[in-house]
């Protein structure tokens, strides 16, 4: 029998498996016949059978808070496995998934039994996917995002060492953990003498436990950097609208909504997420939320965990969201090829591409339109203040951007159910259907 | 390996106890990369440092309290102590 299998076959004899699985700490998992998979199954020792997650996001599009929640977590399950003699082969933050703002992890074959003595071999991982990425927010006010995508593997100590403000040495983890490391790594590459001594080391299991529990209590205090506000966390709050004119528009998506009755609505451009939280009071089973602005996005995170939203919030610049890539560009499957939803919202959204990123509008329909077969999309005409707030700074060669032709636009592209002007300025709401 | 080797003998000596019982391969699916590793040395010998020293702050406090009487509980304990082992 293959090692792999032995292993297998050990940790789940342990009764681990199904501890974390009753706990909603790793996903449920089948033993079902080799036949399944046809002459493939014939050299596998077990055949495994998942429960499909309903949304599949990478931690690139993670808020900071969900980036840490996921960081709790696997500190969490390393922690139950050490205490029940398994260990984990790797420490990436891929192996982690999102049902609702709630982590769940779901590589059921990454454990295997532990030997005492071991390093942990997936801290240096653990590091560049999980702590350096918070320590950008949290030490230096930069969110992780752009950098992740751009590096699938994560943050190096190294590179982190670099941006981190010279201050934050004297946080004992960061500095242990980024400065340390990074100095440690460079001083000992390539010496071939201490790499023989250090393969000889051993980590005793109290130092492994008090390594783990320290992250675990030290992460569980980071707090993102933020001095000033950024534009769009308190616009749910502060923007132009009258309190009679938002009762409207939210008549209309939960008419919308609860007629629907959608298992995963998209919410575009969700901000703190009380659309998102509308549609989950009005029928909708699971909202995916998406927005720019990273403190909205925290704020929203939050919410969905107080509030037990099923809804999770992520990271997406509509206009250039997560691409095809990874090994093959295939290994991570771009925002396109995921986002499909039973509903989409696209409220207070279209102004910001078709004006502030100069896109046509017509390909702008197109694309929220792709998203789902029924949605509400608002369109935000030029009199209104927050157009004329885009407006200011730069000349107006928006000639095209009319309700009129949006309609139009709309018309073409689906069946327009139902619109309504929802304020003085006559935002309006449309409700498509193409289905 | 530089600057920190004197750190890491310290670390080794604590080590050497608690390591006797321990043998296995560090075998690995990934790269840990070297100075993951001799970080979790450090940060380990640390650790245990830091439970042996409370140990025997614990039991230099003991000690304190029973040589000037001050714990009832410790009396007992000490009582109870002596009275397992007689004809000393």
């Amino acid at each position: 029998m293959p090692v792999a299998a032995n292993d297998f076959d050990a940790v789940r004899s342990s009764g681990f498996i199904n501890e974390l699985v009753a706990g909603g700490n790793l996903v449920a998992e089948t033993i079902v016949d080799k036949s399944i998979l046809g002459r493939d199954g014939e050299q596998a020792a077990y055949v495994l059978e998942h429960p499909k997650l309903p949304f599949v996001s990478y931690p690139y599009e993670w808020s900071f808070e969900g980036l840490k929640k996921a960081a709790l977590l696997h500190l969490e399950i390393q922690q139950a496995a050490l205490h029940a003699d398994v260990a984990l082969t790797d420490a990436t933050a891929y192996n982690i998934q999102f049902v609702g703002p709630k982590p769940i992890f779901i590589d059921s074959l990454s454990f295997r039994p532990y030997a005492d003595g071991e390093y942990w071999a997936g801290h240096r991982q653990f590091c560049e996917q999980f702590i350096n990425p918070l320590l950008l927010r949290a030490a230096a006010g930069l969110a992780h995002n752009a950098w992740f995508r751009g590096s699938l593997e994560g943050i190096s100590a190294e590179e982190t060492s670099r941006v981190l403000p010279w201050h934050s040495r004297l946080s004992w983890n960061t500095f242990t953990n980024v400065f340390l490391q990074a100095r440690l790594q460079r001083s000992s590459a390539g010496a071939q003498e201490s790499i023989a001594k250090i393969k000889a080391r051993r980590l005793p299991r109290i130092g492994f436990e008090q390594i783990l529990h320290g992250l675990h209590r030290w992460i569980g205090k980071l707090k993102p950097k933020t001095d000033s506000k950024t534009v769009w966390a308190d616009y749910a709050q502060d923007n132009s609208y009258a309190h009679e004119e938002t009762e409207k528009k939210r008549a209309f998506v939960a008419d919308f909504v609860g007629r629907v009755q959608p298992g995963l609505i998209l919410d575009i451009g969700c901000n703190t997420g009380d659309y998102s939280a509308l549609a989950l009071a009005t029928g909708a089973n699971l909202a995916i939320g998406f927005d720019f602005d990273h403190s909205a996005l925290d704020a929203a995170f939050r919410r969905a965990e107080q509030d037990s939203l099923n809804f999770l919030p992520l990271h997406l610049d509509a206009a250039n969201p997560s691409p095809n890539q990874g090994w093959l560009q295939a290994e991570r499957l771009g925002f396109q090829a995921r986002a499909k939803g039973d509903a989409v919202l696209a409220l207070a959204l279209v102004h910001h591409l078709a004006i502030a990123k100069n896109l046509p509008l017509g390909q702008i329909v197109d694309w929220l339109v792709s998203m789902a077969p029924q949605g509400v999309i608002e369109f935000v005409p030029k009199s209104d203040p927050m157009v004329q707030r885009l407006l200011q700074l730069r000349e107006d060669l928006f000639d095209d951007y009319d309700g009129g032709i949006f309609e139009n636009l709309i018309g073409n592209a689906a069946r327009i159910v139902r619109s309504e002007t929802v304020s003085s300025s006559a935002r309006t709401l449309y409700w498509y259907d193409r289905s | 390996m530089g600057p920190v080797d004197p750190q890491f003998r310290l670390g080794a000596l604590i080590l050497i106890g608690a390591s006797l019982t321990l043998s296995s391969p560090a075998y690995a699916y990934l790269d840990p990369g070297t100075g993951s590793i001799i970080l979790q040395s450090i940060l380990a010998s640390i650790a245990v440092a830091i439970g042996m020293l409370r140990l025997y702050w614990h039991r230099f406090k003991s000690f304190v309290a029973n040589l000037t009487g001050n714990s009832q509980d410790q009396k007992r304990e000490k009582n109870q102590e002596v009275g397992q082992e007689p004809d000393l």
